[in-house]
């Protein structure tokens, strides 16, 4: 009988544990996944401030197989448009990085870091993403 | 194809929702009830029109929105305080007969509309209503003075038997077994009954019902 009561708020706590949890949890993939793809990129662009044109590759081609993996699960959390725009930054490099062009190299790298990390400030919990 | 599976997913998942938040939600609606429906018709229609939304986009704001009006429904049903805050208080607009001024200006109804919704419960002349009361649901509640009230049984001193609840027993040929248990009759008790009136097969009724004092209404299918 008690608990035939206490049905209704027991429910609705499971609820908001459910929910503050599936927003925390999806904070939190982003934040690591997002973390593990800048480290790399960072990487493969100290290899082009250096000219170190082969070892760049070599580090983008692993970059590209962590966002295969990323790639896999951020259309379920994201907007499609952002994954869009960061495979057509990968696009770019990989093709500029085949040319040895350092300048756009570089350009495009700043510009898919700055994709990667706008994608979990984008969702994490603070009163500018609110307002 | 992804529009497809995703307005069946939404769709389920409004479905569900709406039927979590009760009865009361595709009915009289209460103003924050009357928000959640809005927000959620919206919310669903978002990520089917637009493909490039996540799913969970459109499904966390609805779940959350249900968390918010049960959660709401449950508090203005254990608090009388909370309840005048979240659903407002009925307002009197005419008391012994005299109309409320007062409480017609603060609403913003004027004299046409309380006339309309006056006629629209079968009351033409305002001389005939004690008290009208604009419920927190927005419906009218009118209750006439004594002298213009219907005739009830009790004021000729009668005291006729409640009419009971006559419930169906046969829908479309197929027979409802946990109505007719109600009435401690099997499928052949009652296909005995309707032997009696040339109807063979049970399955031949369209309808049938019967009442607390075992009355039973039927109705052949058409072309049997």
């Amino acid at each position: 009988m008690t608990l035939h009561k206490l049905l209704v708020p027991i429910t609705l706590m499971a609820l908001l544990l459910f929910l503050i949890s599936l927003g925390w949890g999806m904070i939190i993939i982003l934040e690591k996944s997002a973390t593990t793809l800048l480290v790399s990129t960072e990487e493969v662009r100290s290899l082009v401030s250096n000219s170190n044109w082969s070892e760049a590759e070599k580090a983008f081609q692993k970059v590209e197989v962590k966002w295969s993996h990323t790639r896999e699960y951020w259309p379920l959390l994201i907007h499609h448009q952002e994954i869009d725009r960061i495979e057509e930054c990968f696009g770019k490099i990989k093709s500029y990085l085949a040319h040895q062009d350092s300048s756009n190299t570089l350009a495009e790298i700043y510009v898919l870091i700055s994709y990667i990390q706008h994608i979990p400030e984008n969702k994490r919990l603070n009163l500018q993403n609110i307002f | 194809m992804i529009v497809f599976f995703r307005t069946l997913i939404l769709f389920a998942l409004v479905v569900i929702v709406m039927r979590l938040m009760g009865k009361r939600q595709i009915g009289e609606l209460q103003p924050f009830e009357l928000v959640v429906a809005i927000m959620i018709s919206e919310l669903a229609a978002l990520p089917i029109t637009d493909t490039e939304i996540p799913l969970l986009d459109g499904i966390i704001p609805i779940l959350t929105l249900l968390f918010a009006q049960v959660g709401l429904a449950y508090l203005s049903l254990k608090s009388n305080r909370a309840r005048a805050i979240i659903c407002g208080r009925p307002s009197i607009l005419i008391e012994k007969g005299r109309i409320i001024e007062s409480e017609l200006r603060r609403l913003r109804i004027n004299l046409n509309d309380l006339l309309e919704q006056l006629r629209v419960k079968n009351f033409a002349n305002i001389a005939e209503i004690d008290y009208a009361i604009l419920e927190t649901n927005g419906q009218m509640s009118v209750i006439p003075k004594d002298s213009c009230r219907p005739l009830i049984t009790k004021d000729l001193d009668l005291n006729p038997p409640g009419p009971g609840l006559p419930l169906s027993i046969i829908l479309d040929g197929k027979v409802i077994t946990h109505n007719l248990k109600i009435f401690n009759l099997t499928e052949n008790d009652l296909l005995l009954r309707l032997q009696k009136q040339g109807i063979n097969n049970l399955q031949d009724v369209f309808f049938a019902s019967m009442d607390h004092t075992n009355d039973l209404y039927w109705q052949k299918k058409e072309g049997v």
